[in-house]
């Protein structure tokens, strides 16, 4: 069991083709954030808000930038920053791939 | 909540007009901020009943005193983890013996704004008089971004100031703005927190200050090529870690040489000038050897607290913890505590003090209940000395030296019980469910300030003096008293049978005589299956003060011609009495047992001491007490058997 936290402005779109989880983005790919996802405990709750703390909401770019020599865990460059997740994190968060690279993350 | 809550009615110290907490996110500059308002009035401790801690100081404006706290850093208001809570109790005021604030300096890094105006928009709901600090706008401005602190200050509706801590500049705007934080502005409207609505009050608020974000560093993206590279990044990281030990190892090691000189020669000095030998005896060697005790670990300290706000400031330690979190990870921790658990190898007393990086409280006890376990250097001098009794040097493997190997086999041993404990703590504390999600942040690489650097090492300095001084001096002088006691005139000496004039046999004698050999007589049914007689248990229990003790001890008790090298004298040593009567004391299974001991138990009160100042609770120092005390006599136990049985089994055929 997954709750969405969806941007509520944005028409549902049921998932687009391109969609994938975070961890399974490639470094050089460029993703926009679909929504955050974790089962329905207390502790699940907190990390979406703190995911969302951390940048991660819905419709910002994310782009992983590199990936530890063990795999395991991944730079992205999110809201400006460069954020450290590992991979159980990053698979909460599904996003569209988008195909631009841009230069710096799209301010809307 | 408002204005009535100035001066003495809401604030426990009474000499205070306000209190000001500083929040903000980790890497925002909030500590460096909190440095240059307090100076060197910063105190350091623990919030009452957790392991997080503390940072308080005074600043006085005006003729107002001002208590300044600087919270933990945090992203976000909603908490995750006991650090968080601590944040968030402080705001509200919730924490048993600590008042409400009156105002809060919220520190903002102007570089990631987008990002930080969720923690903004908590921040201003709690409805406290709040100024906002921009800190890195020199950053921002050269990396490309724009902003203007006005049109923020307007869009926010509280009182914006610029501040670039490492070059002092804003901080006597900041410290003019605080006397009147009672008229500070507030904010007309709520800011919506969460949801759809946040997201467009966050475009509104960077849109109308003018925000352009700045592009990511190209030094830092060049540097990162090659400092994360799978094989180049991995190398200087094992070279970073290489050097890092060296010098907490190697380079510390002629500084506590010369402590202990400089001390022993004071020692000296009271022994030829105080003329009541035992009044000599307790300023010289336990007062004076107490301090010894204690100053001791200061270079190590010093040295590492240098190389660790380095590494930090530099921006390093994130990427080390980058590249080890894999690793970490399997036991349950996180990347950054690897570099305390390697700091152990020299000594624990650093290596518990270097779990302040950590920013979850769980993982902080979980390394710091590992940290004894890795093999440090006061271990060294005992191994030495048994494994000289073990095994002889001409015994080989192949082409190598069986001692060496014996001495590795002590190292990975002790490696892989702290990996295995630290995962079982993280195992028992996980239990509540809460797990702590790792992220982490990647600051661009910075040049840290001396005067950042000079701080960090004092504040630890300081501390470990304060905090660790009396209980590593009581426990000196404690134990000396037991092993000097009751005190011995000449003729008493004389009677039985001492020549007052061997100082080899006076002190044999004494030692025979004192409270410590009371006590180790006492404790013999507990480590007899162990193999060790009451001689070695004096010894044992001397080297609670330090590890290496035990030596000159167990020389002592041999009255060895040169106690610090008691070898020949320990081989020759038998049991006086008792069904082993004759038979040799170091035997194979007894010193084979004595190592495994000496590799889990907790024979060091200044550990002790540091993880009671740490951890802010004597809980964790028992715990770690108790599981290392029952580890150790189980591991000794099983050595003794198991060199026993191969003995026999090499005997018989």
């Amino acid at each position: 069991m997954t709750r969405m936290h969806r941007a509520q402005e944005k028409p549902e779109r049921p998932h687009p083709t391109d969609a994938t989880t975070l961890d399974r983005l490639g470094v050089g790919q460029t993703g926009r954030v679909l929504a955050i996802s974790s089962d329905h405990s207390e502790p699940g709750r907190r990390l979406v808000e703190r995911l969302g703390a951390l940048g991660l909401v819905p419709g910002t770019a994310i782009r992983p930038l590199r990936r530890a020599p063990l795999g395991d865990p991944v730079v992205y460059r999110v809201c400006d920053f460069d954020l450290c997740l590992r991979a159980a994190q990053a698979a909460l968060v599904t996003v569209s791939i988008t195909a631009a690279i841009p230069t710096r993350p799209v301010d809307r | 909540m408002t204005d009535s809550c100035h001066g003495g009615v809401t604030t426990p110290v009474g000499s205070v007009d306000a209190r000001i907490l500083l929040v903000g996110s980790p890497n925002a500059g909030k500590t460096s901020i909190f440095n240059r308002l307090t100076g060197l009035n910063a105190k350091t401790g623990n919030y009452p009943g957790v392991t997080v801690g503390r940072s308080t100081g005074t600043l006085t404006v005006d003729s107002q005193r001002f208590a300044v706290e600087d919270l933990p850093g945090t992203y976000g208001l909603t908490p995750i983890s006991p650090d968080e809570r601590v944040v968030v109790d402080a705001l509200s005021g919730n924490l048993p013996g600590i008042g409400r604030p009156d105002a809060l300096v919220l520190v903002v890094d102007a570089t990631t704004l987008r990002r930080s105006l969720h923690l903004v928009a908590q921040v201003l709901a709690l409805h406290l008089p709040t100024v906002l600090v921009l800190t890195l706008t020199d950053e921002l401005a050269g990396r490309g971004g724009a902003l203007d602190p006005v049109a923020l200050e307007r869009a926010l509706g509280v009182p914006v100031i610029r501040v670039v801590a490492h070059r002092g500049l804003g901080i006597a705007d900041l410290r003019d703005a605080l006397p009147s934080w009672s008229r500070w502005p507030r904010p007309v409207l709520d800011a919506p927190c969460g949801g759809a609505e946040q997201s467009a009050w966050v475009d509104s608020v960077l849109h109308s200050a003018g925000h352009r974000p700045a592009s990511p560093d190209r030094r830092t993206a060049r540097i990162d090529a090659v400092l994360l590279h799978p094989l180049w990044g991995s190398l200087v990281f094992a070279t970073v870690m290489v050097a890092f030990f060296q010098v907490i190892f190697a380079f510390a090691a002629p500084l506590q040489d010369l402590v202990e000189v400089l001390f022993s020669g004071l020692a000296d000095l009271v022994h030829r000038f105080v003329p009541l030998p035992w009044l000599a005896g307790l300023l010289g060697d336990a007062v004076l050897g107490g301090v010894g005790g204690v100053v001791v670990f200061l270079p190590q300290i010093l040295l590492m607290f240098l190389l660790v706000s380095l590494l930090e400031g530099i921006g390093y330690m994130s990427r080390a913890a980058f590249l080890m979190d894999r690793v970490m990870g399997a036991v349950g921790l996180e990347g950054r505590a690897f570099v305390a658990l390697l700091s152990s190898f020299a000594c624990a007393v650093p290596g518990i003090m270097a779990t302040r990086t950590l920013p979850s409280a769980k993982d902080r006890i979980a390394t710091m209940m590992a940290a004894p376990l890795m093999t440090c250097s006061a271990r060294l001098p005992v191994y030495i000395l048994l494994i000289g009794l073990l095994v002889s040097p001409s015994a080989r493997f192949g082409p190598l030296q069986v001692q060496g190997l014996v001495m590795f086999a002590l190292y990975v041993l002790g490696a892989v019980s702290a990996m295995v404990a630290a995962w079982v703590v993280k195992a028992v504390q996980d239990r509540d469910g809460l797990l702590m999600p790792f992220y982490m942040e990647m600051p661009p690489y910075r040049i840290p300030t001396l005067r950042s650097i000079a701080l960090s090492m004092w504040g630890s300095a300081a501390a470990f003096l304060r905090k660790c001084g009396t209980i590593i001096l009581v426990t000196t002088i404690l134990l000396w008293l037991l092993l000097n006691l009751p005190l011995h005139s000449d003729a008493q000496l004389r009677a039985a049978g001492i020549d007052p004039a061997d100082d080899g046999a006076v002190s044999a004698y004494v030692l025979d005589t004192s409270a410590a050999a009371a006590i180790g007589r006492a404790v013999e049914p507990v480590f007899d299956p162990l193999g060790f007689d009451w001689r070695v248990n004096v010894g044992v229990l001397a080297s609670l003060s330090a590890r290496e003790t035990f030596v000159a001890t167990l020389g002592q008790i041999a009255s060895a011609a040169d106690p610090d090298n008691p070898a020949e004298a320990l081989a020759a040593m038998t049991y006086t009495d008792g069904s082993h009567a004759g038979e040799p004391v170091f035997s194979a299974p007894t010193v084979a047992a004595l190592l495994v001991f000496f590799v889990y138990a907790l024979q060091c009160m200044s550990t002790v001491g540091v993880m009671r100042r740490e951890t802010g609770t004597w809980k964790w120092p028992l715990i770690a007490f108790g599981y290392m005390f029952v580890l150790a006599w189980l591991g000794a136990w099983l050595a003794h058997g198991a060199v026993l049985l191969a003995v026999a089994a090499g005997a018989a055929p």
